[in-house]
Parts: structure tokens; sequence; C-alpha cells
């Protein structure tokens, strides 16, 4: 798993946890536990959520980690801004995985989020660096304990994602190593107007230029169109 | 009021690297922080087991991002000014955008906030053209005497000489360069884009070496540009880079003309010969404008 720190974003979500798993075993479960947990009531209901707190995404679907870090900084930016589109952050990461300026969450869904027949899955879990920072108001607390409770924090974490899905945790390097749906992403990024010759790129130079498209296309959806 | 945006406060963490009456240019070192990572419990007793399991560890090392802040002009009604900064993003972005899709080197963009009137794009690890062919940086005078007053302070020197080292350390000559220019200029005009500034500044020098030519142009600063086949615009256009050489480097005239001939055979025949034509008239316009002002 890897946390990414962002100091400038409010305390609440300035901090990013990613973990890449390959051969994921039981997506199709998940999908459901996701779909029961929506509509779960009482303490139960709230415990499945808390466990489930994270945007499941497709990862046939993503070509680097600038792709995702990309689309989760618009969705911290609309945050800030107050312009989510959506109920919660980790939903807006999917939204803005979306080429479309305005797409559908569904649509979005349907594209980056979790399949019963997901094999590769990132999970994305956007919060504060630790559980208990967000009461604590103090900036001026000594950086160790800080640091520890953060660790701690993460260590937790992603025992709990690793608990939570059954497959290979492995590093975001590995993404397009794997198994990327280039021609899905051709068609959604509309990139098959770039002339490259065929429909998966073959050389390293391809792909470089394919994913600096879908990057781009990304952090320019605001004004697009 | 309001809190500083969090876009706005990764200016705090940049350095300046130019201020123009329109924006200003920062290198901000880190986006993206370097990610602490962590294991499972149970695979890093694993890994304590059997070493090897562990080697996966290799993780993004932050990459540099250039920002540019489109910045509030109080000259300007507040409203003409937020439409005018939203169209240059706008613009500036689109260009980019057609512009990695037609295979032309630009940079990558990485964040757009028009609130703040932001743009973060992927920082160009080279020189200048301007500063390759001994021009300086841009905004500095190319005057030798201003070494001689200790003005230019060391950072600026040892940057200059690198520039000016570039085409030697990379092995290519003038002409070359001229050539690589031309060419991509012609790409660029194919794809129906319009630069609107071609200057030697706005084109960058950038060592790379899984290209079989060690290096590649990656052009800027698309403010200004706009979509279009005429070939009055495409005329216009080189024009306006013939101006800049003449200005910025008044003996380059014949490393000019390898940019033209370079430009005209990846133009082809056809459109060469209707924006050659324009450019002929351009140049005649430009010209009498010169006698008259
Ligand atoms: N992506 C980049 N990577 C590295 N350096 C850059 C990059 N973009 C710009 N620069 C440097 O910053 C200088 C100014 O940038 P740019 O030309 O985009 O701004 P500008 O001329 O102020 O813009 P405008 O003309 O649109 O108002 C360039 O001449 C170049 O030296
Ligand atoms: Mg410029």
């Amino acid at each position: 798993m890897e946390s990414y720190h962002l100091s400038h974003f409010p305390v609440d979500h300035s901090s990013v946890h990613l973990a890449f798993f390959k051969n994921v075993t039981n997506s199709a479960d998940l999908r459901k536990r996701l779909v029961a947990a929506a509509t779960m009531e009482g303490e139960e209901g709230d415990r499945e959520r808390d466990l489930l707190d994270y945007a499941f995404v497709e990862a046939n679907m993503i070509v680097d980690r600038e792709q995702l870090l990309t689309a989760i900084y618009s969705a911290l930016q609309a945050a800030s801004s107050g312009s989510l589109k959506t109920k919660t952050l980790h939903s807006e990461v999917l939204l803005s995985l979306h080429p479309s300026a305005t797409p559908q969450i569904n649509e979005a869904l349907r594209k980056f989020g979790i399949s019963a027949t997901t094999k590769n899955l990132i999970l994305v879990r956007i919060g504060p660096p630790s559980s208990c920072s967000t009461t604590s108001t103090s900036t001026s607390s000594p950086p160790s304990s800080d640091e520890d409770a953060k660790a701690e924090h993460e260590q937790k974490l992603v025992d709990a994602m690793s608990d939570l899905v059954e497959g290979e945790m492995t590093s975001l390097s590995q993404l397009r190593e794997s198994d990327v749906d280039w021609k899905g992403l051709k068609k959604l990024y509309k990139l098959n107007e770039m002339n490259l010759p065929s429909n998966a790129p073959s050389t390293e130079t391809e792909k470089d230029m394919l994913a600096a498209v879908i990057t781009s296309t990304i952090a320019t959806k605001t004004v697009a169109g | 009021m309001s809190q500083t945006s969090p876009t706005l406060q990764l200016i705090e963490r940049a350095e300046l690297i130019k201020q123009g009456a329109e924006a200003r240019v920062y290198k901000l070192p880190v986006y993206f922080p370097e990610p602490s990572i962590r294991w499972p419990s149970k695979l890093r007793k694993l890994a304590e087991e059997t070493p090897q399991a562990s080697s996966s560890t290799q993780s993004s090392s932050p990459t540099p991002l250039l920002l540019k802040h489109r910045f509030p002009k109080t000259y300007r009604h507040p409203h003409l000014d937020s439409l005018l900064t939203r169209q240059r993003i706008q613009s500036e972005s689109r260009s980019l955008l057609r512009c990695l899709k037609a295979g032309i080197t630009v940079p990558l963009l990485r964040m757009v906030d028009v609130e703040a009137g932001m743009v973060g794009m992927e920082w160009i690890d080279g020189w200048s053209v301007r500063e390759v062919l001994g021009g300086g940086a841009e905004g500095e005078e190319a005057d030798p005497e201003l070494e001689d007053e200790g003005e230019v302070d060391e950072e600026k020197a040892r940057r200059r000489k690198e520039a000016e080292g570039a085409l030697a350390s990379l092995g290519i000559t003038i002409e070359q360069l001229m050539t690589s220019i031309g060419k991509t200029l012609s790409t660029l005009h194919l794809a129906q884009i319009i630069h609107g500034d071609l200057t030697t500044s706005n084109m960058m020098l950038r060592p790379a070496p899984t290209r079989s030519a060690g290096y590649e142009i990656v052009l800027i600063d698309f403010g200004l540009s706009s979509h279009s086949n005429v070939p009055e615009n495409l005329a216009v256009d080189l024009y306006v880079l013939e101006r800049a050489f003449a200005s910025t480097h008044p003996t380059s005239e014949r490393w000019y003309q390898g940019v033209l001939d370079a430009y005209a055979k990846g133009l082809g025949e056809k459109k060469w010969a209707l924006v050659g034509g324009r450019l002929d008239e351009v140049r005649l316009r430009g010209r009498k404008r010169d006698m008259i002002g």
C-alpha cells in the first residue's frame, strides 16, 4: 500500500492510500457486499460500510499512478471548492476517471468500478492521516508521535485491505505489466483518432503516448468540450 | 474571507521562474510527495523468511510540475478578467491535448483549476532553444557586458554554459536542430494547430535517450493557440517565428532558412505552395508596416 500525505488539503482528506491487488478471487462477493451495505440498517450497517469505505477501482482500466492520482486530485479539488457531484469522495474518484465532463455516475461505476469478474483491483482510501488526528487541533504536537500514529494507522489499514481482498498485493509500478484493457481505454478516451498502428500498443513509447493523453484528458475535463 | 484554495497553496512550495505580464510560471519540485509503503503484516512475516518477497517495493519518484498561474489582473473588470483567464486556460489545454493526440511532444497536463487560474503540467527537463542558441534565458539580455559587471549570478552563468554546450553534448549540429524544429512545426500545422506565439523561448530541447536522434523538440506556451487550417494563419505563425529569430539571434538568417526548408518538406509540395505564397505576402505587409510605424 502506498500512502500519500497532502498537507495542503483539509486534514479530513489529506491522506490518500492506494493498494493494487492482482489475481483477485472474491470480486463477485465484494460487489454483493457493496450493494447490500448501501441499504443495511443499524449498527451492523455502519460497521459494514466502514469496512467497505474505499473506491474499488477496476485496475485493467488504469495504466499508471499518474492517471489515478490525477483523478484523485480533481476529486479532492472538487471537495475543497464544494463542487462534488457525488455523495462521497470515493465515488467522485470514479467519476473523475471518466473522460466525459458530465458522466452519469452509473456509467462511471460500470467502466471504472469493481465488477463481479474483476481480476485486478485497486483500493483507494482518502481520509485523515491517522484515526485520531481529526480531533487534535494542535499543529505543534511533537512530530514523532504524529509519525507513530500515522504508521500505526497505515499498518492497520493495509491489514484491513488484505483481509478484505483475496488476491496478491503488488506494487503499483506493475500496473502496465498487467492486463490493461487498451482496447476499452482507446474507445472510452477517444484515442482511436491517434492513428497508432494497432489495437494494443506494442512499444513503451506508444504506451507512454496513450498514457499521456489519458492523464491529460482527466486533468482538463473541467475545461473540455 | 475564504481560505486559500489548496491549488494556490502549491505556489508556496514552488520556485518562481518567470514573472510575465499574463502569468507567473513556477517550478514545483514535488507534486505528489514520495509515498510511504507498507505491506500487510502476514506478508511481512513471509518476507522475513523469504527475502525475495519484499523486493518489489519500487515506488514512484516524485516528479516536478510546472505551475502556470494566470493571476487576477486588477486593471481589468473582475468578470472580464475571469472570463479571459478561463479562455486562455481552455485554449491552452485544448491545444496541448490535441498536440498529444497528434503525436507532437508537448508537456502533458496534470491539473487544471480554472477558479484559481492555475494549470499544472509536466516539467520539461531541458533548455529553451533560445538558451541553446546563446540568446540567454528569456527576459535576460544577451549582452556579454552584463557578466563583466558581475550582475549574472553563478547559477545563471552555469546554466547558460550548460545550455550552450547542449548541442555538443548531444552530438548534434545547429543545422540538425533547425531541421528538427521545421519538421516539428510542419507536424503541428498538419494537425491544424496554430501556436500563436512561436519564439525560440517557446521551444525546448530535451535529451531523449530512447529516441534514435537522442533528443526531441518540445513545444510549450500554447496560451495564444488556436485551431485553423487557413494558409494565412499558418503563414502568420511562421512569420512570428521569423521575426523572433531575427531579433533574438541577429546572425541567424541561415539557421532560419533551415527551419523553413524542413517545414516545407514536412508540409508537402501542394500545401507549401499555398503557405509559402502567403508567407511572402505577410512579409511584404510586415515591411510596409515597419516603414510607416
Ligand atoms: N513545461 C515546462 N517545463 C520546463 N520549463 C518550462 C515549461 N513551460 C515553460 N517553461 C519555462 O518557463 C518559461 C515561461 O513559460 P511560458 O512560455 O509558458 O509562459 P509565458 O511566456 O509567461 O506565457 P504566456 O505567453 O502565455 O503569457 C519558458 O520560456 C520556459 O523557459
Ligand atoms: Mg513564453
